[in-house]
Order: structure tokens, then C-alpha cells, then sequence
């Protein structure tokens, strides 16, 4: 049956900014479902405010509104684009909760518009808790058992029967304030008391608690013929009471019996019926527990979700695609499977490997004790291999968290080790497989390590040893190994331990028991910790004289050829030793690659040269194979699939080079795992490229690692490798595509010739390292130096760029200007080079991403603070100080250039002063602000660095302006944050640009480049808005984070960002400031406190304006008195202004402080924090405030209105 | 730790290990018994199937199964009697070996495989009341080969279709061209699975019969169950459903099942080509229009032969857990559990029978209904285990087409069928 001809038009509302616990995964879902949506023939609306997104760019859908995702904006939309139907499903929570406000609204029925995907009774049915619990229990489902109380003795009457632990949360709290865990009648009564004193109605849930539950997920497909399938099943390797987003979790489920996984099964479909969601994807999670079998329905998300992109990648079943295709009216059988190309979506993905998820943390931005139900991570990465250890080893690797894979942490204690271990620590994994690591360790030295027989209860393992009865057949291991007072000798050697039939020694299991008793993580999963421990163990034990002699050997054999040995018993003897090391360290290397152990972690652990080790793997013919996710576990032949290394698996594709053109394709070296200050933008000019590059019949390579993007879904590229961006695997990847392929056929020979130094790569294939963002271009570093060729901008060029010499020469000699800036060699040195320059300045460590300890000091006090505060991140290498440019205006520039033309994209005016990250400053877009020729030199300077450095492709220039000079602040090799956003709103893609320059097209041949070309200058165009007013503004997660200054700084911290559009300053800024989830108001008091250095007629102007708009404001004496003075009206306020921002009483805060950091008791941050909490809107930096005081001023004047972009309209026709 | 190598038909072999001691012949060994045998279809077997060599030898029809769960439920299927089947999920043994999960009802410590490859297995501790799947191999004397690319292995079964293979221990070193050579020559002249009676070398040890009783029963009925290699879980889910559970031996006689005096027959699954099984095929044409035939899997197979419809051998077969069918009757679609190596040929079902469900990946027939004859029978194993049971509704509906009322005290008690008491 085809899709449903009644609707012609559908809206595809999205999530909005990239926040902590809701990021791109949304807009790989979205874009698949418009993709989906336009082959049906529909005419797509997309209304999402994230600039930065595949989904609203030029060419997806067909119509895209940038405006704030509120009811108000979103009845514009629809009244302007008049669609049939709202597909509910795409944008996360925060699409449905705006499709539910505008069913209840009234705006659906106004308009005549359907909600699809979920209806509105399927989405409260699945939200309201209540709802769920009763529906399941009809269905005869168990849920976690809880209840309302009132009093104290109440709670305690429903504990005892319940049992504790049970978790209190007091009804009616912001952020669960006021709840937790009680362990205990004693702990109960202090818990619930202040629990029902918090809360405003005096009522607290009191809830059972899911410790030492494990949690389990289903991702659910359904069409409207009751068809339903489970997509994947994931197990969360970390237990119930983590949030799934914080969990590393594997797919397909590893530890339930197919009787307990047909259960769960069965009933997650029955879930799916009884809320009745019958078009569409939904994800069910189960607790579980392993004792008791005891099976608790947790959630059910009727929509697309992290975990389905997760799922998606895992398994290759487009789940958002399909989830379209349904929600207008397709049937499972009737949608193609279009990895297989012969199959139907009506099928269950049958996986052949194991898919593992691993979150990445900003510890360093945003320091995490504990993980908990509240999510924290930043971004994640997937990995894929024969074996879970496999897969979790490339996960690390990949996450770049700054172990090169599964490491132990260095230098703890066991008893560290172990209270690591015993909290919810973001790095326990590590933690468990150091503990394991110290343990063999002390085993080995012969000391005595303690069973653990006699801590808590009996050990729920089966250690009566059906494990270890195999030790009598085995002779190479001894028998007394439960015995813990022997000697080394008598207990063998790690290799003899490691090549025992038994996977370690006995005494190891009573610790094993003790830590998944500890954890509630599953003996399936430590077992295979303690496994790798040993492992590491193993490692460290090879030597790099025999591996030499394992190299040179196949040298000897190789110039002797078949000669006969002369026969020397002592020759024999001797042969004979050399081949059992020779098999021992063939094994060793063989496991440990196949435990997913990189090339430099081997060395690493061992103390061996990496080239040694790739020369001895050679020779031991350890290569890896390329093998492909393709859905159904080979059963059938693949068409489109994506591939994923691995050590036991063999080679199944040949080479992308088609034979008949002879070329090979283009590598594209994707951004990694999302994180503060790398994120959705690399990956959306990734998925740009590719577009560019596909137009121009180009096969292109993508290589990346991060689930949540387009650029890793399967029919975005010509081909996708799911694999670490490190050099060892990209370099196989790209040696195996230009056929240098040193190993295709790993069967367990003698290659004799791989004994010979790795000779580089051939050049011939290339790569593009400018999209990835840092990640990419370090990658790119390394890969040169093995010989490989970069597409556009040469190494040596992003070298000068990057190189701060060299820079300082270039800016130099090209007659430009730069902050003063000095190098401190030592950390005695920065006081003396700060004082030279004069104060302030900025400090920042050489070797940091995204701004880490980026500080402005005002004087030589502080700097012994700032020594103080990072002395673990500060080593030998320099520091440098630049002069702080107070009060200057800040741009970013975009542009593209090749050997004799630069195309600027756009220059963007922060808001901000200098001082605040690029990331984190809003900025506006075309900056009217200058003069003329101011303008004409800043496109001649951003020229002249174009030329010097020899720039191909894709350029990022930061510069400030202070008293009509010029200072260059950073020329960055790469495309930027800021290229998504220029491309979209200027209607120029720069990245297609680009993509034309790196394949050897001329800029100045460009429709676009005469269009926009200088008057004065034949090599420069600049583009410029062509929808007027455009407000970037950025969005930041501070509310996950408890204990955080949400001010502005030089080292970034938001997560995302957003913009508005408008015909005035005012209107983009108000709806910037709206879609950032910052509401400005139109009325009422706010509290105001700017700090004395910028307490001047200008500030003073604008609240004098603010005041004038009908506000009201209160402050603390001080300020109150400089209010006063200017002749505004302030009430004072003291300690109260707590209980009035709880009370709501303030509007908006408006809290200036000084760029240099403070402590967490310093009154003004506590206020900013507060106000985070609050949901108060809060302005922190002056010209931030004047953009509200116009934002405000307009909203006062001016219905909401919507700017909708029609992609079919010539500007955009035109450009390509 | 010992070194293994498993050879196909066609030559291709990949080394592997195993690491307890495994009932694996050396290569000499494997040659002397084998080699000096004839073709194993011609040669003589006894009763039970069973000889010494089959025993030690480890050879047997390669299959892969795409299940990713449910190691132990696929081991123990007697469907899969004497094949060597290869596991394409790597990860194996996660969480341990227990009694209750068993699918042999035959000969409680003959594991019907002959050997299984896969790609890794677990060798960690397993919860309380569960043993290991090394120790429960070692117990049982089957041969697990691990450490093989079981992806390799299934992409040369889907391209070159079913072969034979053995595994034997030996290490690389040892595997010389020429042995290689004789190995592959004597694995070619076993032929294939077509036109070989499985059936015969089922070991048998259900008496001529047994009744299993539930006075809760959904259904009021006497059911013969024809156990040609029956799943447990087949005889458990009847149990709950039907008052009287009367099971018969492969070998029953037509007078034995018409003293039963049945409402209706079911006929079970079981091992290999149903071509060669002429007496079964002789006793349901016999039985055929006199009382309602079922089946399921070799027994649906077996109807359709009654009926003159004919089967062929598939290249590679059905196995796994994720096999789309569409109900034919309304259009619905299920995923259902499969074993199956051969199928009947669509056109030839007689006109009577109208196809029931058909599989959606291949058109293959999943299942017919002929009313006229009162046969219903299915492919897939709606008995699930492993597998998912969306179609466990088929025994109930087998009830229904064949007319037997229901009992009228009893709510729906199928969901619990595991739980039926078993006499």
C-alpha cells in the first residue's frame, strides 16, 4: 500500500540546540526522516532554530523556519507554510512536548493540521507515570513499585514493606532537590522530613530502588498493520541508577538467556501495542534483575531517541527512515532494506559482532564526582568488533578522553582503586581493570593476594570449578595457585599463567564476585576485565630483544631460503626454544590485537618501538580484516554496507577505486565523538562536502566514530568506515584502499617480506583533514609524516598557522598587527613577561583544546592563583601571554581561498568583548558596524594571510578591532564552527567552494564569486546575509552541571547554539535569546549588578533604556547607590534577593562580573548560578545587555513572526 | 589448548582451537575411519544411527544459524542432527548452560549437532545452578571449535550453498597438501544431506508411547504427537494446551495412533530430507482425510509429500531467529524462529491446499492449509525456543482448525505453557 495521498505536506519540528542529554542524534534522525519524506513526495517543512544541522541545509527540505521552538513561533510557521501534518517523532522531547502545546493550543485544529508519528493520547499516555503504571499492570507488566506519602510514619510503614533501600523524591522541587537514597529506618526519617518540608505541596514519592538491577533497552518498530519488530536490544553495562546516556552499553543484549531475552522481547512489543503507537519507532527500557529474575517495565519513548541513532548504527536498520515511512502510512514489507538492496525492512537485524557505546565526559570543563540519574556526558562514540573487549577497546581509543584505549589509571592504590570502584566514578571501567592489573601484579611478585571468601555473603559465582577442572589436563600450569603464600617460581610465570586452560588463577574469582557485587555490573562483563588485565600483564612481558630476533628471523629464513639446518643437537635445542617464544609471542600479540589493543598502547605497556611491534605483527601475518555491518549476519549479499575492522575477520569488499576512471576516492577524516568545543558544526560541513564532492561524481571515503551523526549514516558516503580517527587504524583503512595492502589474506603464515621496515604510503589516495575539526587535522599531522597527501591546505601551511612563530613572522612581514605576546618558558617567567606587557593579560598553556585554562589575569596576585589552580595541567611546556585587548570588538571570518582568489564568506561581530571564547560569544551576522575602510582592510588583511600562508580550502580568521586597528588573533586551517550558519544564511555553500578548490576548480570561475566580487579588488568577494538580520547565539548545559559559573570566559562551554532572524537588530536578538531558551521578558523587576570597571556611561545608558521600557530594578547597595546616582530608581536589596529569586520575583538578572575567576563562594557567582537553576534570564557582559535592551524593546512592539526560508527560491539556485 | 582445522567439502579450511580436551580425531585418525569407509549413505547403520565413527569422527552437512541468542536451545535441536552448525554471532556461552533449556527429548545425554564452531567462546564463572559451556561440552563429548572468522566461514556457505566439513585437530604444520587432499576428496563422496534418512539415525528412546495429561488444559482434546525428532518445547507448549498429549515414536503403526483415537495428529519436526522418509510419508497418506493432520517444520514437510507436492534441497536453508513470514490470510507479518535445510516446491502443492504463509525475503512456503484434507501445517517453529514467540497463537489455531472445543472453566493459560505439569 502506498503512502497516504490525503496529506501533501508535512512539518518536521527538531530539537533545537545541542544540550547535554539531547544532541545531534536528532538531526541524523530528522534529516533521514525529510530524506525519507521527499522520495514519498511530500513537500518538507523543517522548523528548528540550530543553524548548525544537516537538516535546514539549502537543498534537504523544502522549506525551513530558524525561528525559537515556542508555540507562539510555531503557529506562525504553520500558519505561513499551511502543512497537512506535524510528524511528531524527530525532534526528541522537545519536539514533543511543542507538538502536545499546540494540540492542547488549539493551533492544530485551527489550521487543520495532524499530528503523526505519536499522537497526542500515545504521548501522554507514555509520559504521564501514573498513566503508564496503570496500563501496565493491565497488561500484566511490573513496574517499579511506588507511592505517594504524606507524613513521615507513612513512608515508613510503605518501606518496610518494600524493603530498603527506597529513594524519596519530594513532589513539586526543581532538579529532584531535597530527595535521595535511603538505606535505613534512621536514614529514612531525616530524608523524609526534610523531604516534605522542601516540598511545596508537603508530599514525596517514596519509590523502590533499582540498585543492582541491570538495564536493558529495546528499540521497537511498529506499522500501522500491527507489524512490529525489535530493531536492536542493548545492554547497559553499568547498572540501574545511570543514566543510559552515561552508561557504556553493548548491543546486541550479551547476558540473558533467550528464554529471559524472549520475554523481555515479548513484552516490550506488548508495551508498544498498549500505548498503540502503530506508525512508528519507540524505544522500551526494562530493569532486571539477575537473582531473582524479577523484570520491571522502566519507560517507554514513543519518538526517536539516542539510543535509536545508536541502535541504527549498530545494527544498520535505519530506524528514522523507516519511522517516516510509517507515520505516513508504509507498511514494514513494503520499505526496502536498502543495505541488503533485496531485502524488506520487515526483518529483524541479525548481528555478527558486537557494538559498543562509550560516552566521553568534559571532566576537565565541567568535573564530575559521580554519575547519576541526571545525564552528564557530552558525546559518545561507537566501536565495533568480533569480541566486546575488542569493541570497548576501540570505543576508548576513539572517545580521544586522552587514554590511547583501554588503560589502567595511573599511579592509584588498590584502596583507591576500589573506592573508585565503589562510586558511580565516570572512569570505573578503568578503575576495575587497574585493580585486576595491581592484583596480578602482587600475584606475580609472590605476594600474597587475599580471596575474598569472607567478605559479605557467600560468592554467587559457581566456583566448584567446572571452570577449573581443567587444570589436571593441563601441565603447564601449576596446581597450587589457591595457596597464597608461594613464591613466584612457584606459581610460574605470567605466560604460563596467561597460557593456562583456565582464563586466570582461581583465587581471582572471589574478586570477581566482590566487585560485581559492588558494582551490580554483570560477571559476563568483569570477568572480561580481569581478563584483559592479565592480558596487559602479558604485554608488558614481551621483550624487544625477541621480537627483534622474531623479525630478524624471518630476514634469515627469508636469505637462506630451504637450506637444511646443520644438524647440532645444540642448534635443535636451541631452534626449539626460539620457536616456543617465537609461538608465545605470536599468541600474545595475536590477543592482544584481537582485544582491540592499538600499535601504541602495545608499546606503551611494553616498552617496545611501535615499528618493531607493526614489523613482528607482520611477520606473524596479525592483520586486520575489513569486514561489513550489513544487517542480517551475512546471510544475504550486501549492497550498501558500511565496514568496521577487525582482527578475526577477513576482507570483503574490494576498493572503492573504480577501475574505469582510475581514481581513487576521496578520505574524509570525520570530527569524533561530540564534545565542548567540537561538535554538530564539523560533522554537518563533513556531510556538506560529501554533497559537494558527490555533485562533482567523486566517490568519497567517510571516516568516523560518532553515532549520533549524519555523517555516519550509511547512504550519506560511497562508503563509511565505523572506525577510530588514530592513526593506525586510518592508516590501515587507506592503505588497504589504494591497494597497498601489505596483508590481504591473514592466514596464519610466514610473511617473510613483511619483516622489512614499513615503507610509507604510496601517495595517490587523499584525504581531507579540514572538516574534522581538531581531531582531524592532528590526525593528519601524524599520517603525513607516513607519507600520505592532503587535499588543499599543504601540512606546512597549517603548520605556519598553527605554529605561533611562525605566525608572529607572517603577520609581521605581511605589515599586519597582532595582540603584544610573549612565551613563558616557566612558571617563574609568567609573572615577568605579564608585567612587561602590562595587565591584563591572557593567559593560556600551549597544547589545550577549546580555551582549557584560558584565563584573563588583572595583576601578578592572580597569577599565583592561576598557578595554584592548574598546576596539574601545566607542564614543561611554554605558556604563552598575550596582551588583553579590554573592550575590543572581536570577528570571526569565514571564507574559502585558493592560490589567487579568497571568497569570504561572511565576518561575524561577536557581541561580546574580547575576552569570551569564539564558541561562547553570540555574534551577529553582517556587523554594520565598521567603516568602510575598516572593512576594506580587514578583507585585504584576510586576503594578504590567505596568500602567505597558502591557503587552499576552507579558513577561519579571528581578529579584534580596538581603536580602528586590526589585531589578528587566529588563522585556523579548517573549516570552522561558524561555516554551517555563513552557508545557510548568506546562500553561498562555502563548503561546496571549498570542495571545487581542493578538486581544482578556480574561485574566481564561480557563479558566487563574480556575484559578490569587490568593486576595488579582482581577487576578494564577500558574501553577505541574505535574510537579513542574523543572531548566533549560544546555548549552554550549565543546569546539568551543579556547581558551575555560568559566566562567559576565554575557555568554552557551551554545548551549542542557535540563531534568530529578523529584519531588525532587536527581533533577531529576541528570538536568538528565546530559541537559547532565555525568554526575555517584557516587564517586571531585575536585579542588576555590573562590576566597577564597567559601571560607565554606557552601561548606565542602557539601563537608563531598560527603564524607560518599564522596568523596575533592585540591586545591592553599591550598585544601588551608582543607580542612584544617575538618577534611576533602585530598590536595595541584601540576602533576601535569594528568597525573591526563589520566590520568582525577578524578571531578569543582570550580573556583569570581571573576566578573571572566582571562587564558588563568591557572592555574584552564587546569584548567576541561582539564576541557572531559576530559569531566570540573565545577561552576564554589557553589549549582551544592549542586545536585550533592542530584543526587549522590539518584543514590547511586535507579535511573534516567523522567517521562513524557501529553498527553491533563486538565490539558491543559483549558487551551485 | 589444541589446534583444529576445519575442512570443507571444497577445500576450504580455516584453523581454529579448541581449548578442553575435544573428541577431535588426528588427521590419521580421521583418515583411517573415514577414509577407509564408503560413502555413509550407502554403508549400513544400525538402529540407533549411531556408529563409533560418526561418533569420533566430527564430520558432518556445515549449516550456519543467524540466531543470536539461544546457543544451548540450537545445540540441543534435534533438527539439527548430525550437521555441524556454525554460530555467526561470535560471542558464545555468555551466560552459561542450563537443564531447564535443553530441546532434545530423545536420549537426554546425546547432544543430536555434531560439532559447533564459533567464534569465541566464554570462558568466565557462571551464576549459581549453571555449568559452564566448556564443562558441559566436555560432559557431553561434543567437539566446540573456537577462534574461527564464523563470518569467512558463513559468506563461503552462502556462495558455495550446503557442503560437508570436518573438524580435526591438527595444527598448521601438520596440514600437508596431500592430506588436505584425501580429507577434501573423502568429504566430497559423502554427498550431500538430499536423500539421506536423518530420521534413522535419530537415537530413539521414547518407548512406542507415552501420554502426558492436563486437566487445565485451554483444550479438551487427544492429541497425537508423531515425534520425528521432536523439540521440547513443541511437546510443553501442547501440554498446556491440550487435555491429552499422546506421543508416538517415529516407528508407531497406523493401528497404534487409530486405537489412540485422536481429535487430531501433529506431526513434529525433525532432521533432514523428508524425501527418503517413504514409510512416514506411507502412514500420513494412510491417516490423511480420516482425522486432522498438523505440522510443523519435517512434518509440514512430510503432509505436503502425502499430498504429492514435492521438496527440494536449499542452498543454504533457513536458520535462525529473524525470518519474516506473511500470513497470507490477512496480510500480517510475524518473525518467527527456523531450522530448515529443505522446503516444498510452491507449485507443486495440490490444489486442495492453499498456501498459508510465505516467507517474505524468499517466497519460500511457510506454511498451507487444506481444508479439504483437514491438514494445516507450518515451516517455522511457532514453539519458538530460541527464537521470538510472536507466532505461538499457530497452536491454538491448530486446535481451532481442527475443530476442538475448548474448555470452558479455563482462562487463557498458553502464556504459562512451560509451566504445564508434565507426567
Amino acid at each position: 500500500m502506498p503512502s497516504r495521498r490525503d496529506i501533501k505536506s508535512i512539518l518536521i519540528i527538531g530539537s533545537g540546540p545541542i544540550v547535554v542529554g539531547q544532541a545531534c542524534e536528532f538531526d541524523y534522525s530528522g534529516n533521514q526522516a525529510v530524506r525519507a519524506l521527499k522520495e514519498e513526495g511530500y513537500r518538507v517543512i523543517v522548523h528548528n532554530p540550530n543553524p548548525a544541522t544537516v537538516m535546514t541545509i539549502s537543498g534537504v527540505a523544502d522549506q525551513v523556519s530558524f525561528d525559537p521552538l515556542l508555540c507562539e513561533y510555531a503557529r506562525d510557521v504553520i500558519r505561513r507554510t499551511r502543512p497537512d501534518a506535524v510528524l511528531t517523532t524527530m525532534g526528541g522531547q522537545s519536539a514533543l512536548n511543542l507538538s502536545l502545546e499546540l494540540e492542547q493550543r488549539g493551533v492544530l485544529k485551527e489550521y487543520g493540521v495532524e499530528l503523526i508519528g505519536a499522537r497526542a493520547e500515545q504521548i501522554t499516555m507514555a509520559e504521564d507515570r501514573g498513566v503508564f503504571k496503570a496500563l501496565m499492570e493491565r497488561i500484566g507488566l511490573a513496574c517499579p513499585f511506588s507511592q505517594q506519602v504524606a507524613t513521615v510514619e507513612e513512608g515508613l510503614a510503605l518501606a518496610t514493606r518494600i524493603g530498603y533501600p527506597v529513594i524519596v523524591r519530594p513532589s513539586f522541587t526543581l532538579g529532584g532537590r531535597g530527595g535521595g537514597i535511603a538505606r535505613s529506618e534512621k536514614s529514612l526519617r531525616t530524608l523524609l522530613s526534610h523531604a516534605l518540608a522542601t516540598s511545596p505541596s508537603h508530599s514525596a514519592l517514596v519509590e523502590e530502588s533499582l540498585l543492582s538491577y541491570q538495564e536493558f533497552e529495546f528499540e521497537l518498530m511498529r506499522d500501522k498493520d500491527s507489524n512490529a519488530l525489535v530493531v536492536c536490544s542493548i545492554e547497559n553495562i553499568d547498572p540501574m541508577g545511570i543514566h543510559t546516556g552515561d552508561s557504556i552499553t553493548v548491543a546486541p543484549i550479551q547476558t540473558l538467556s533467550d528464554d529471559a531475552y524472549q520475554t523481555m522481547r515479548s513484552a516490550a512489543l506488548s508495551v508498544m501495542e498498549a500505548i498503540g503507537i502503530d506508525c512508528g519507532g519507540a524505544n522500551v527500557q526494562f530493569a532486571y534483575h539477575p537473582a531473582t529474575k524479577r523484570q520491571l517495565v522502566i519507560e517507554m519513548n514513543p519518538r526517536v531517541s539516542r539510543s535509536s541513532a545508536l541502535a541504527s548504527k549498530a545494527t544498520g536498520f535505519p530506524i528514522a527512515r523507516c519511522s517516516a515511512k510509517l507515520a505516513v502510512g508504509c507498511t514494514l514489507d513494503e520499505i526496502l532494506n536498502e543495505i541488503t538492496g533485496k531485502t524488506r525492512m520487515f526483518f529483524e537485524p541479525s548481528l555478527d559482532y558486537c557494538a559498543v557505546k562509550v560516552p566521553r565526559f568534559e571532566m576537565d570543563k565541567f568535573p564530575i564526582a559521580y554519575l547519576g540519574t541526571q545525564m552528564h556526558s557530552v558525546g559518545e562514540t561507537l566501536a565495533i568488533g568480533r569480541s566486546f573487549i575488542e569493541a570497548l577497546n576501540k570505543a576508548i581509543l576513539s572517545s580521544e578522553s586522552g587514554f590511547i584505549g583501554f588503560e589502567p589509571l595511573k599511579n592509584h592504590s588498590l584502596k583507591e582503586l576500589d573506592s573508585i570502584i565503589k562510586q558511580l566514578h565516570p572512569l570505573r571501567s578503568h578503575a576495575i581493570v587497574s585493580y585486576f592489573y595491581m592484583l596480578f601484579k602482587e600475584y606475580f611478585a609472590g605476594h600474597t593476594v587475599p580471596a575474598h571468601k569472607n567478605s559479605g555473603t557467600e560468592t554467587d559465582l559457581d566456583a566448584n570449578a567446572p571452570l577449573h577442572d581443567h587444570k589436571a589436563t593441563n601441565n603447564e600450569t601449576t596446581n597450587n595457585e589457591t595457596t597464597n603464600h608461594k613464591t613466584t617460581s612457584d606459581r610460574g610465570s605470567v605466560f604460563d599463567t596467561f597460557f593456562s586452560s583456565v582464563p586466570y588463577p582461581e583465587i581471582f574469582l572471589s574478586h570477581i564476585s566482590r566487585i560485581v557485587k559492588k558494582t551490580a555490573i554483570s560477571t559476563w562483563v568483569i570477568h572480561h576485565l580481569c581478563e584483559y588485565a592479565l592480558l596487559l600483564c602479558a604485554v608488558e612481558e614481551l621483550s624487544q630483544e625477541d621480537l627483534q630476533s622474531l623479525v630478524d628471523g624471518a630476514y634469515s629464513t627469508q636469505d637462506q631460503g630451504q637450506k637444511p639446518d646443520q644438524n647440532h643437537a645444540q642448534t635443535q635445542t636451541q631452534a626449539k626454544a626460539q620457536a616456543r617464544t617465537q609461538a608465545i609471542l605470536t599468541q600474545i600479540l595475536i590477543r592482544a590485537k584481537e582485544s582491540g589493543m592499538c600499535d601504541s598502547l602495545i608499546a606503551k605497556r611494553s616498552g617496545i618501538d611501535e615499528e618493531l611491534i607493526v614489523r613482528a605483527r607482520r611477520v606473524c601475518g596479525i592483520v586486520s580484516g575489513l569486514a561489513s555491518i550489513d544487517t542480517c549476519a551475512a546471510e544475504f549479499e550486501a549492497e550498501t554496507p558500511y565496514l568496521y575492522s577487525s582482527y578475526r575477520a577477513h576482507h570483503e569488499l574490494a576498493p572503492l577505486k573504480s577501475k574505469k576512471e582510475d581514481r581513487y576516492p576521496i578520505v574524509i577524516l570525520g570530527s569524533g565523538p561530540n564534545r565542548i568545543g567540537q561538535g554538530l558544526e564539523f560533522d554537518t560541513c563533513c556531510t556538506m562536502a560529501i554533497r559537494a564532492f558527490k555533485r562533482r561524481n567523486h566517490k568519497v571515503i567517510i571516516i568516523n566514530n560518532n553515532p549520533e551523526t549524519v555523517s555516519t549514516d550509511y547512504n550519506v558516503s560511497d562508503r563509511l568506515y565505523l572506525e577510530p580517527l588514530f592513526p593506525e587504524y586510518v592508516e590501515r583503512i587507506l592503505r588497504y584502499e589504494q591497494g597497498d595492502d601489505w596483508a590481504s589474506n591473514p592466514k596464519q603464515q610466514k610473511y617473510a617480506k613483511h619483516a622489512k621496515p614499513v615503507a610509507p604510503m604510496s601517495s595517490g589516495i587523499e584525504i581531507v583533514a579540514q572538516l574534522g575539526g581538531q581531531t582531524s587535522l592532528n590526525l593528519a599531522r601524524t599520517l603525513t609524516d607516513r607519507g600520505l597527501t592532503l587535499l588543499g591546505t599543504s601540512f606546512a601551511s597549517i603548520n605556519a598557522a598553527e605554529d605561533r612563530e611562525q605566525f608572529s613572522q607572517c603577520i609581521h612581514s605581511l605589515g599586519l598587527t597582532q595582540p603584544k605576546h610573549r612565551i613563558a618558558n616557566t612558571l617563574q617567567e609568567l609573572k615577568v613577561h605579564a608585567k612587561k606587557l602590562g595587565f591584563p593579560v591572557l593567559i593560556r598553556p600551549s597544547f589545550v583544546i577549546g580555551g582549557q585554562a584560558m584565563e584573563v589575569v588583572y595583576s601578578e596576585r592572580e597569577i599565583d592563583l592561576f598557578i595554584a589552580r592548574h598546576r596539574h595541567i601545566l607542564s614543561d611546556d611554554p605558556i604563552l601571554i598575550d596582551e588583553f585587548l579590554e573592550q575590543a570588538e572581536e570577528y570571526d571570518i569565514d571564507a574559502v581561498a585558493d592560490s589567487d582568489s579568497v571568497f569570504i564568506g561572511g565576518v561575524l561581530r561577536h557581541i561580546e568583548h574580547a575576552g569570551v571564547h569564539s564558541g561562547d560569544s553570540a555574534s551577529v551576522y553582517t556587523p554594520f558596524v565598521l567603516t568602510q575602510a575598516l572593512m576594506q582592510d580587514l578583507y585585504c588583511s584576510v586576503y594578504a594571510i590567505c596568500q602567505a600562508l597558502d591557503i587552499r580550502g576552507c579558513v577561519n580568521i579571528q581578529c579584534a578591532i580596538k581603536n580602528d586597528t586590526i589585531y589578528i588573533l587566529e588563522v585556523n586551517p579548517r573549516a570552522s564552527r561558524t561555516m554551517p550558519l555563513v552557508s545557510k544564511t548568506s546562500k553561498v555553500d562555502l563548503i561546496d567552494l571549498a570542495a571545487g578548490v581542493w578538486l581544482g576548480e578556480t574561485l574566481a570561475a564561480q557563479p558566487c564569486f563574480a556575484r559578490y566580487k569587490l568593486k576595488n579588488h579582482p581577487h576578494i568577494a564577500v558574501a553577505h546575509s541574505e535574510v537579513g538580520w542574523v543572531v548566533k547565539e549560544s546555548v549552554f548545559s550549565f543546569d546539568r552541571f551543579g556547581d558551575i559559573d555560568p559566566r562567559l570566559s576565554p575557555q568554552m562551554q557551551s554545548t551549542g547554539e542557535v540563531i534568530g532572524l529578523g529584519t531588525q537588530y532587536g527581533e533577531a536578538f529576541a528570538k536568538a535569546s528565546a530559541a537559547a531558551h532565555c525568554l526575555l521578558p517584557t516587564v517586571g523587576l531585575v536585579y542588576v549588578s555590573i562590576n566597577p570597571r564597567e559601571r560607565d556611561s554606557r552601561s548606565y545608558y542602557l539601563l537608563a533604556q531598560l527603564n524607560r521600557l518599564g522596568f523596575s530594578y533592585c540591586a545591592h547597595q553599591a550598585m544601588c547607590k551608582a543607580l542612584k546616582a544617575q538618577g534611576i530608581a533602585c530598590e536595595p536589596v541584601e540576602a533576601d534577593v535569594y528568597k525573591r529569586i526563589e520566590q520568582g520575583d525577578i524578571a531578569l538578572m543582570i550580573n556583569v562580573p570581571e573576566h578573571r575567576k572566582v571562587s564558588s563562594r563568591d557572592e555574584g557567582r552564587v546569584l548567576r548560578n541561582l539564576a541557572v537553576r531559576h530559569r531566570i534570564p540573565y545577561i552576564t557582559t554589557i553589549p549582551g545587555l544592549k542586545g536585550a535592551v533592542e530584543g526587549i524593546a522590539y518584543l514590547q512592539t511586535h507579535q511573534e513572526r516567523c522567517t521562513v526560508i524557501d529553498f527553491d527560491d533563486e538565490a539558491y539556485t543559483n549558487s551551485h | 589448548m589444541h589446534s583444529l582445522v576445519l575442512i570443507c567439502a571444497d577445500g576450504w579450511h580455516s584453523f581454529g582451537f579448541s581449548s578442553f580436551s575435544t573428541v577431535a580425531p588426528t588427521i590419521d585418525n580421521w583418515l583411517s575411519h573415514i577414509g577407509s569407509a564408503q560413502s555413509v549413505s550407502s554403508r549400513g547403520l544400525d538402529q540407533s544411527g549411531h556408529s563409533d565413527i560418526d561418533a569420533l569422527s566430527n564430520w558432518g552437512e556445515l549449516i550456519f544459524t543467524t540466531s543470536m541468542s539461544g546457543y544451548q536451545e540450537t545445540f540441543t535441536d534435534p533438527s539439527y542432527l548430525g550437521q555441524i552448525v556454525c554460530m555467526t554471532y561470535p560471542l558464545i556461552g555468555n551466560y552459561g548452560i542450563s537443564a531447564r533449556w535443553d530441546q532434545t527429548t530423545v536420549a537426554r545425554h546425546s547432544i543430536p549437532i555434531r560439532a559447533a564452531v564459533v567464534s569465541s567462546l566464554y570462558h568466565g564463572p557462571v551464576e549459581k545452578g549453571m555449568i559452564s559451556i566448556s564443562e558441559w561440552a566436555k560432559r557431553r563429548n561434543i567437539t566446540i571449535m573456537e577462534g574461527i572468522d564464523t563470518r569467512s566461514l558463513t559468506r563461503h556457505i552462502r556462495d558455495k550453498g550446503l557442503q560437508h566439513a570436518a573438524i580435526i585437530r591438527c595444527t598448521p604444520e601438520e596440514l600437508d597438501t596431500h592430506s588436505l587432499r584425501t580429507i577434501t576428496a573423502t568429504l566430497q563422496k559423502q554427498g550431500s544431506m538430499l536423500g539421506t534418512n536423518m530420521l534413522s539415525r535419530l537415537p530413539s528412546t521414547v518407548k512406542t508411547s507415552r501420554c502426558i495429561k492436563n486437566q487445565e488444559a485451554l483444550y479438551d482434546a487427544r492429541l497425537v504427537l508423531l515425534e520425528y525428532g521432536c523439540k521440547r518445547s513443541i511437546i510443553e507448549q501442547l501440554s498446556a494446551l491440550v487435555s491429552e498429549l499422546w506421543i508416538f515414536s517415529s516407528s508407531a503403526s497406523i493401528k497404534q495412533i487409530e486405537a489412540c483415537n485422536p481429535h487430531f495428529v501433529l506431526v513434529s519436526n525433525g532432521p533432514g530430507d523428508p524425501q527418503p522418509l517413504t514409510p512416514q510419508v506411507e502412514l500420513l497418506s494412510m491417516l490423511k482425510g480420516t482425522i486432522p493432520l498438523c505440522g510443523i517444520c519435517l512434518g509440514h514437510q512430510l503432509l505436503a509429500l502425502s499430498l504429492g507436492a514435492r521438496t527440494y534441497q536449499m542452498k543454504f536453508g533457513h536458520h535462525g531467529s529473524n525470518h519474516p513470514v506473511k500470513d497470507l490470510n490477512d496480510n500480517k507479518l510475524y518473525i518467527t524462529s527456523q531450522n530448515h535445510g529443505f522446503a516444498i516446491e510452491y507449485e507443486s502443492l495440490p490444489k486442495s491446499a492453499t498456501p498459508w504463509f510465505v516467507n517474505t525475503n524468499d517466497g519460500s512456503l511457510e506454511g498451507f492449509l487444506d481444508y479439504e484434507n483437514r491438514i494445516f501445517s507450518v515451516q517455522f517453529h511457532p514453539e519458538a525456543h530460541p527464537g521470538p514467540r510472536d507466532t505461538s497463537w499457530i497452536f491454538e489455531r491448530f486446535c481451532e482448525l481442527c475443530k476442538v472445543s475448548k474448555q470452558s472453566t479455563h482462562p487463557m493459560r498458553v502464556a504459562n505453557a512451560r509451566h504445564a505439569k508434565v507426567e
